[in-house]
């Protein structure tokens, strides 16, 4: 039963980037983009594609094969890239992109360099243990919440989604951190910086995120 | 430059302080649900081990008259390689083998298999096979390239495990560890579970030897890691009430960059040694010992032994020594020898020759002990077929011991 919906859960979440990808390519081919319901016509081809056989197995699996545990905060920013093309709807301001992209910098640098500088340090261990795993994580969404950051939902999202057993792993780093995530949030903080600072000095680094 | 479109609003949308409230709540209730359902998750060090299920049924020993016998575990021409074997002695007394044979080591046609010795006499069966890439395709709903190593071992309370090897990207560096039951002695399987024991994309996690089993229900598996960097690993998993897997979790050992295929012999009921295979430049056997059940283990020394960067297999006798089978060389696996320790793996006696021919190739040796305390061994014979030697304590002291004494530095 767990795997059924497992598969389901991710299934839906193939359909859903795909869905936002095709969009998101449909409103650069197209002079005017597509209309709204062309742009849900566009979730039953991406739901189609999903399916499709890619050698011996569908395309859907073949993502599932590579990478099995896709963290809550990347499906949370595949939700509001969707969300963004498919209806021209933003959740998330300055503020969140800024933290989910330090978070995303920090929690993954820690997690998969820690073991190559040192040894002794054991810390997905302790993802196991979700005593220490959940309160780490709450506190840091009531901080979130608190500062009035929206992407502190998406460490809500998370600590359900573990509590739910939602995803194949059972270690909690793996609901809010994983390699995807982590590389994208170097990579947008790093185009941030270079952003910053080309611009003149009272603008800061959040101000790189203006149009 | 503009990092849309994963950055779309320069807008600043922070909530409000009504919607920071129920956020805030949303929060810690959500923390109390996680909490309240992770009561069974064991995080300290098991309270001690028990002995394998197999010497826990079986009697003294009796057997004074010096035995020994070979055979093979898997048929002539069976499969053109076949390789990494794993034995165990079920509760029924009975033996079974697992290994993986196909058109070459890591070929898209290799399949696990098994044979089964009855302990009523006559031979090891026709090889069963139980999982193969698309059989594991179809279980795991995931591409799979091949399948590997396999262990297969039972529970005290008699439940048989598999847990094996596949890949679904790259090569054995990219490998997961997935896990099947059965409440039969293997004639029937639950589905594979995938388990996730690496962070980054669950890559490179291997498993070659057998476990031990601490008195609270917990399985200690050694298991390794191979990619950027190697070194062992201790899998826990703990078997639910209902047959099934409840959890797990791995713990990486420290400071034994280098080694891998980690072999577990409990000691007593605290002490757990570690035999290691050596990848470094030392070429050299390397022992771990563990206080606490296997929890927390000591820095890895090297003995004298030499490695030539292949598996070893270790076994407590009833007595209290030790036997371990290796390739007795720095290089090549064209020996397979005994050891035995007197002292708790202190020093070593090198002894009876099990194979040895130049150029050839024996490696990957198991050892188990069936109910009767003889001694089972099935190893890789010149990556063609899996051999079988079996022999009793009896046999082992009346041979002569070689003369080179190996001993910790």
């Amino acid at each position: 039963m767990r795997e059924q919906a497992l598969v389901g859960f991710y299934v839906s979440a193939v359909i859903l980037l795909l869905w936002a990808a095709l969009a998101a390519a449909g409103r650069r081919l197209v002079p005017h983009g597509f209309t709204l319901r062309r742009r849900l016509l566009l979730g039953l081809v991406a739901a189609g594609l999903a399916f499709l056989p890619l050698g011996d197995v569908p395309l859907w699996m073949r993502a599932f094969s590579f990478h099995s545990n896709p963290s809550l905060p990347l499906l949370g920013l595949g939700l509001v890239a969707w969300a963004r093309v498919v209806f021209e709807r933003s959740w998330f301001g300055r503020e969140d992109w800024l933290a989910l992209w330090g978070f995303g910098a920090v929690a993954g640098t820690v997690l998969y360099v820690h073991p190559l500088v040192a040894t002794d340090v054991d810390v997905y261990f302790w993802g196991w243990e979700r005593g220490v795993a959940a309160s780490v994580l709450g506190a840091l969404a009531v901080l979130a919440i608190a500062g009035g950051l929206r992407a502190g939902l998406l460490l809500v999202a998370a600590l359900a989604a573990l509590g739910l057993d939602a995803l194949e792993s059972r270690n909690a780093w793996d609901y809010v951190i994983d390699p995807f995530y982590w590389l994208l949030s170097l990579g947008m903080l790093a185009a941030i910086l270079l952003q910053a600072a080309r611009r003149p000095r009272r603008s800061g680094p959040a101000a790189a995120f203006k149009l | 430059m503009s990092p849309a479109p994963a950055a779309p609003s320069p807008a600043s949308r922070r909530l409000s302080l009504r919607a920071r409230c129920g956020g805030v709540l949303l929060a810690l209730g959500t923390v109390a649900f996680v909490l309240g359902r992770g009561g069974s998750r064991e995080s300290s060090a098991p309270a001690g081990i028990q002995a394998p299920p197999a010497v826990l049924a079986g009697a003294e020993w009796t057997d004074a008259v010096p035995y020994f016998a070979h055979g093979w575990v898997s048929p002539p021409a069976h499969t053109p390689s076949a390789h990494g074997s794993s034995l165990c002695a079920l509760p029924s007394g009975d033996l079974l083998a697992i290994w993986y044979g196909g058109s070459r080591e890591g070929g898209t046609d290799v399949a696990l298999y098994t044979s089964r010795l009855s302990a009523t006499g006559g031979g090891w069966t026709t090889p069963r096979m139980e999982m193969d890439r698309v059989m594991a395709q179809q279980e795991l709903d995931r591409v799979i390239k091949k399948v590997g190593n396999a262990v297969i071992f039972p529970d005290p309370r008699g439940l048989l495990w598999m847990v094996y090897v596949s890949v679904s990207v790259g090569g054995w560096s990219g490998s997961a560890l997935n896990v099947r039951i059965s409440a039969d002695e293997g004639l029937t399987w639950s589905p594979s579970e995938r388990l996730t024991l690496n962070p980054f994309l669950n890559l490179s996690t291997l498993v070659r030897n057998k476990p031990i089993f601490a008195r609270d229900g917990r399985i200690g598996l050694p298991v390794y890691h191979e990619m950027a960097a190697k070194f062992p690993q201790i899998l826990w998993l703990t078997p639910g009430a209902d047959g099934r897997l409840a959890d797990y979790r791995v713990r990486n050992l420290p400071g034994q960059a280098g080694l891998i295929q980690p072999a577990l012999v409990p000691l007593d009921e605290n002490r757990v040694l570690m035999l290691l295979r050596d990848r470094g430049a030392d070429r050299l056997m390397h022992l771990s010992v563990s206080q606490d059940a296997g929890w927390t283990w000591s820095a890895a020394r090297h003995t004298d032994l030499p490695n030539p960067d292949a598996a070893v297999d270790g076994l407590r006798l009833r007595d209290g020594r030790i036997l371990i089978v290796y390739n007795h060389a720095s290089s090549g696996r064209e020996n397979l020898r005994l050891a035995v320790s007197s002292d708790q793996g202190r020093s070593w006696r090198s002894g009876a020759v099990i194979e040895e021919t130049p150029r050839a190739e024996y490696s990957y040796p198991t050892l188990a002990e069936d109910q009767q305390g003889r001694i089972h061994l099935t190893y890789t014979w010149r990556r063609e077929r899996i051999r079988h030697v079996s022999f009793n304590v009896a046999w082992l002291d009346q041979r002569p011991l070689a003369q080179d004494r190996a001993s910790l530095p």
